[in-house]
């Protein structure tokens, strides 16, 4: 039963990683838009040109740039 | 980039259809159905975007129709204010969010994203298919208003937000971590309904459970406790306050328990149940509140027009927000006036429709006032800014509308269930404290532990916000956008409906009722007067070309249309291959027709017009080609949902700001209780005022009916109406269907119905679990295990009672 010392704890930082990723993915705005990426499948490979959500609110200019031109 | 589909991209000399759009073509038209698709299929041609053909095809998309060939300036986007005013900045770039109506499809998302990125200057944007909401990043400089140009000849409308702000939500990220506490603190739990009583082990679990219930109490519990806090510092009860009395009760009880050693009386997991299972009740009902507010919102979103104001010698133009009194502006006909002014010309016609419900076109003279949201109908008019944008009359009334509305949030929901229920709460476990005390302590303390507990208005609190949540889902579906869940509440208390007669009960626009011809060829009258309508800006332009649209088939070539000129209040005259046509009122019909039996023919049709009715006539060469009688119509479902208004019994009003004949006639007609006409805007508020918290529901949708409906106890207004409406309104048809109304009563009677058995359901729960309690045959586990039970319970009969009585 003292396997239960190392259990419990694993048992909590599992829990506390889920939670962690789910503050992470809050963030990054994935729950805000649950319909656009359905339809974005669709387009032809290279066409995906959307970034998708920024992390933070960060804007990636470079990538930006290229689409652009 | 695959070759081009044949089923996608239809050739139209093979199948004779539209090259954009599908649609069989009529003969004489060659590839396109109409200029906008014409235009649309260019853009995307040019450009070699026949991918989205494809993915039209492969998500079965409507094609996107440009339909208005008239689009809007978007010369705002590149003025200072839209910088100022819409954009927030963020590492060096703006940030702007724009609001596109129609769009359907993959094919529409992929159109959108690739004007975007070919768009100079903008950086990088997010496009949100489900609130059509498209957040751009771009540089100073950047050409916004070519891009908000190209998307609107593609088929979409764009608009700002109204109100910039709206702060992010942050429930979702309350829920999921209160979730994850609650569920691991059921884990840590688990032992103890086991039967680990003891050693080490129990210790561990118990004090792994009190930790993780430290931030679901201070995180997670929050809002509640600010909830509590408002209404102790208001001196109100609501349901928040029993919730954080049990909360804490069992906190400091189980804490107490801990701290002495022992690891029965812990009520960890049941505090963490109930905090997730009440945010996730809220959050459903929040849900649905925002659902309606994202819809209003994307209605009210519009492009801000420039207005030209005189500079010097030349005209500029300049956004509202910088105008200064005493401006010199100038409109040209079918320009929205957005400021009060003076009428610097000598005569003007305009649609006072929504600033004063008035159906019929007002001349105003030189010197007369023009008010914000007047329509310019006739000729360029000038007009001498009067007040700060600020201080208009429109302003002026918003701002007392708003304080209605702030005032409405403020009612205290009626908790009448919470006034009583926590003393009843709390005496309860008093008194089980009191009646055991004497035989045992210890007992004692348990049974007034488990009243508390079992109290817990988990299940009460959940009541309301779920019949309410489901509600909300329903209206939804049944084409309500509910801004305040409180009107369910309301509604069922409502004893007169007020409607707004113009825009509401009737069209608000004249219909074609009958024609008499005089003129031999028909067709080319039909066509010469929808020319000349056009070409003069005349109010009527809009029923001659509906009316005629159909028959009046490709559009005619006339060699010469020369010298047309709109009169204010008279109508237009003009050249027609040397033919003079006029299209005028009765009344300045001597003026340009001849012939006496004619004119006693008009007089004749003159005399008989019932009220609401007008006649207009169109002369050839000065005589009379024809005469048309004019009715506003009433909408197709009004009788219909009159009578379903009369069957619940309610009184039907209407307060009107158009003529006391007209009003009367529809009163009448319509066999309403009663008919109120030439009604100021002031006026229309003083009336819904006076019988405010008297159950008042009043459906209106012009700048005229603002502050009525913000001071009504439920405004309604519907998708067409003005943005003004839209903001105040409580309720949002998403057609003008007055039926929607009787579906609104039939809903907030299911709500009603649904709160009612859930309400009775944990009452009678926590009443037959208080006696079991008091009487010593239930401990503190039992009740905790009841407890989420009970909620359970409780949101499947309020889903039940809805879903049943909706077939």
């Amino acid at each position: 039963m003292g396997i239960l010392w190392v259990l419990v704890p694993l048992a909590l930082a599992l829990s506390g990683i889920a939670v962690v990723a789910y503050v992470w993915a809050w963030r990054n705005r994935q729950f805000e838009d649950m319909e656009t990426p359905a339809y974005r499948v669709l387009f032809e490979d290279g066409e995906a040109t959307r970034r998708g959500p920024r992390a933070n609110g960060e804007v990636d200019k470079a990538k930006g740039h290229e689409a652009r031109g | 980039m695959p070759a081009v589909q044949p089923i996608t991209q239809p050739n139209a000399t093979d199948t004779g259809t539209c090259r954009h759009c599908g649609e069989r073509l009529v003969s004489q038209q060659v590839d396109f159905c109409c200029p906008g698709c014409a235009l649309v299929h260019d853009l995307i041609h040019q450009r070699g975007w026949h991918e989205y053909y494809r993915l039209r095809a492969l998500a079965d998309g409507k094609p996107n129709q440009n339909k208005n060939n008239d689009l809007p300036s978007f010369a705002y986007l590149g003025t200072e204010v839209y910088y100022d005013k819409h954009c927030g900045r963020r590492d060096g770039l703006y940030q702007g969010t724009w609001y596109l109506e129609g769009l359907h499809c993959a094919a529409c998302v992929w159109l959108v994203e690739k004007l975007v990125q070919n768009c100079r200057g903008v950086v990088n944007s997010e496009l949100y298919f489900g609130s059509g909401k498209l957040v751009l990043f771009f540089e100073a400089g950047a050409d916004l208003e070519e891009l908000a140009r190209l998307i609107a000849a593609a088929g979409y409308q764009v608009g700002l937000q109204p109100r910039v702000g709206g702060e992010e939500s942050r429930d979702l990220l309350r829920l999921g971590i209160s979730g994850a506490l609650a569920g691991n603190i059921m884990l840590m739990s688990l032992p103890f309904y086991t039967g680990l009583e003891q050693g080490g082990f129990a210790l561990l679990f118990a004090w792994v459970a009190f930790t993780l219930t430290l931030p679901l109490l201070f995180y997670g519990a929050a809002p509640f406790f600010k909830r509590a806090w408002l209404a102790v510092r208001l001196l109100q009860l609501n349901l928040d306050i029993p919730i954080v009395i049990g909360l804490m009760s069992a906190f400091v009880l189980s804490t107490v328990s801990l701290l002495q050693g022992h690891v029965h009386g812990l009520y960890f997991d049941s505090m963490g149940m109930l905090v997730f299972f009440l945010l996730t009740g809220r959050y459903v009902q929040n849900m649905g509140v925002q659902r309606a507010l994202r819809e209003t919102q994307r209605l009210l979103a519009a492009m801000p027009q420039l207005v030209s104001c005189r500079e010097g010698d030349t005209w500029v133009e300049k956004p509202v927000e910088v105008l200064k009194r005493g401006d010199q502006l100038r409109f040209r006909a079918g320009d929205l006036v957005p400021v009060d002014g003076i009428l610097d010309s000598d005569e003007g016609l305009f649609n006072l429709h929504v600033v004063s419900g008035e159906a019929d076109p007002v001349t105003i003279k030189r010197g007369g006032r023009v008010l914000a949201g007047s329509v310019n109908l006739a000729s360029v008019v000038e007009i001498i800014l009067e007040s700060g944008v600020d201080q208009s009359q429109f302003a002026r009334f918003q701002e007392k509308s708003q304080q209605f509305n702030r005032k409405k949030q403020q009612q205290p929901i009626a908790e009448a269930a919470a006034r009583w229920f926590l003393p009843a709460a709390l005496s309860a476990a008093l008194l089980g404290f009191v009646l055991w005390y004497p035989s045992s302590p210890a007992k004692a303390f348990s049974v007034a532990l488990t009243v508390l507990i079992v109290v817990c208005p988990c299940a009460l609190a959940l009541a309301e916000p779920t019949a309410r949540a489901w509600g909300l889902s329903r209206a939804a579906q049944a084409g309500l956008w509910i801004k305040r869940p409180e009107v369910f509440e309301q509604v069922p208390r409502v004893k007169q409906v007020v409607f707004d007669k113009t825009g509401v009960i009737t069209e608000g626009l004249p219909t074609l009722l009958e024609t008499h011809w005089f003129h031999p060829n028909q067709h080319w009258l039909k066509a010469a007067i929808c020319e000349l309508e056009q070409a003069g800006h005349h109010p009527l332009a809009n029923m001659f070309l509906s009316a005629w649209q159909a028959e009046r088939g490709p559009v005619p070539t006339f060699k010469s249309v020369t010298a047309v000129k709109a009169i204010p209040g008279v109508g237009v005259r003009g050249e027609i291959d040397g033919r003079e046509v006029v299209v005028c009122s009765l009344a300045a019909l001597p003026q340009f027709a001849e012939r006496e039996s004619c004119l006693a023919t008009a007089s004749d049709l003159a005399a008989g017009l019932a009220p609401g009715r007008s006649a207009t006539a169109a002369v050839v060469n000065g005589r009379l080609a024809a005469l048309f009688t004019l009715v506003d119509a009433l909408g197709e479902e009004v009788p219909e949902a009159m009578k379903q208004l009369e069957k619940r019994g309610l009184v039907r009003t209407i307060l009107s700001g158009d003529r006391q004949d007209v009003v009367d006639q529809l009163t009448g007609m319509l066999a309403l209780d009663q008919g109120l006409g030439e009604r100021k805007p002031e006026q229309k508020l003083a009336y819904i005022e006076g019988c405010r918290n008297q159950g008042c529901l009043m459906v209106g949708d012009g700048l005229n009916d603002m502050g009525a409906l913000a001071a009504a106890d439920v405004g309604v207004t519907h998708a067409l109406g003005t943005g003004a409406a839209l903001e105040f309104a409580d309720v949002v048809l998403r057609r003008r269907d007055l039926t929607g109304i009787d579906s609104l009563f039939d809903l907030a009677d299911r709500v009603k119905a649904a709160t009612r058995r859930g309400l009775a359901l944990s009452l009678g729960y926590n009443t037959v679990a208080v006696a079991l309690s008091l009487a010593g045959l239930i401990g503190p586990l039992i009740a905790a295990v009841l407890m989420p039970l009970s909620s359970l319970s409780v949101i499947a009969v309020s889903a039940w009672t809805l879903r049943q009585r909706s077939r």
